[in-house]
């Protein structure tokens, strides 16, 4: 096991130490949970000890009064501003899932057709379900409503939906058509995490794009030492995100091409560490 | 680090604190302590 699933295995735990809750189906109720984690972790999940930043999110813009989230905007900016899209790749409980299921043998599709199209799905996806949805719900009936935790949010219906329905029975009697579709868009994301590296980080997931409008200027990244690179592409043949260029917006900093660069253009940005690395690839 | 960042962190800065002053935590609290059907797609 490599240091990033230590970590991924450590945070999904730490984001989820309410054991008692798989247990009896209560899910947490202390002052940790007004406190957002930076990866997607349903907060309805039995285990979750804090708050999803995109759940709290869609939650300013649902209900009957519409409120300007500055706390989540600042708490997402700060996330963004510090850890970028390493968060992804290595502080995201189902990103973590992702991996483990990808590690399922079988075939698998390394180069997704029409790859450069679908990774704007999820800008799509963003804008419409977490902006305009909630905001247009409201204006048109006065109540927002989450539409993506509602509509699409896988992790909601693992993490949460699955636990819960399971551990209080009397929950059977709510489920209804929305149930349905979840359960089958879960099925649809988690057979196809099997055969497709991280298919919901890559084309839906509206956190990675959040993060990955601050990839390339937070302080935990991807770096290329433009001198130092040959343009031999090793680094975009070996990524699992197909990134173009090591460090952009689709780099998750999962380290493959670090290990792979033949030149070591490619380097790991540190805030300790940083300019002794500058120092020592520029000799 | 990029200078470009120092806004962003004067920017962090200022909505925590408009955040904060507003009790937003007190609403992110109260919708992550309770279990919302709807959010988690029971319905």
């Amino acid at each position: 096991m490599g240091k990033r699933q230590i970590i991924q295995c450590i945070t999904t735990a730490a984001y989820n130490f309410n054991i008692s809750g798989f247990m009896n189906g209560r899910i947490f109720r202390e002052e940790s949970k007004a406190v957002c984690v930076p990866g997607l972790n349903c907060y309805s999940c039995p285990g979750a000890v804090a708050a999803c930043p995109l759940g709290a999110l869609q939650s300013a813009f649902s209900g009957t009064v519409l409120r300007i989230p500055f706390y989540i905007l600042g708490t997402l900016l700060l996330f963004g501003i510090i850890f970028g899209r390493f968060i992804c790749g290595w502080l995201c409980p189902f990103g973590f899932i992702q991996d483990l299921l990808y590690r399922i043998p079988g075939p698998k599709i390394k180069h997704v057709p029409g790859v450069s199209v679908l990774r704007w799905f999820r800008y799509m996806i963003a804008v419409l379900f977490v902006c305009i949805l909630p905001v247009a719900a409201y204006l048109i009936s006065g109540i927002g409503e989450p539409a993506f935790c509602k509509y699409i949010c896988p992790a909601g219906t693992l993490e949460a939906a699955v636990p819960l329905l399971f551990l209080d029975q009397s929950l059977a009697a709510a489920v209804g058509w929305i149930t349905a579709w979840k359960f089958f868009l879960l099925g649809i994301f988690l057979v196809s995490m099997i055969f497709i590296y991280r298919p919901f980080c890559r084309f839906v997931c509206p956190l990675g794009v959040w993060y990955g409008l601050f990839n390339h200027r937070a302080v935990l990244g991807i770096s290329v030492l433009e001198e130092h690179c040959t343009r031999c592409g090793i680094c975009h043949q070996v990524c699992p995100m197909e990134a173009t260029i090591a460090g952009n917006a689709e780099c998750i900093s999962c380290g493959k091409c670090t290990d792979s660069c033949p030149s070591s253009a490619i380097y790991f940005r540190n805030p300790i560490r940083h300019s002794g690395i500058m120092e020592e690839k520029t000799k | 680090m990029h200078y470009k960042n120092i806004g962003i962190y004067v920017l962090v800065l200022v909505l925590l604190v408009i955040g904060l002053y507003r009790h937003d935590y007190v609403y992110v609290w109260q919708k992550a302590s309770t279990i919302c059907l709807e959010c988690i797609g029971i319905g």
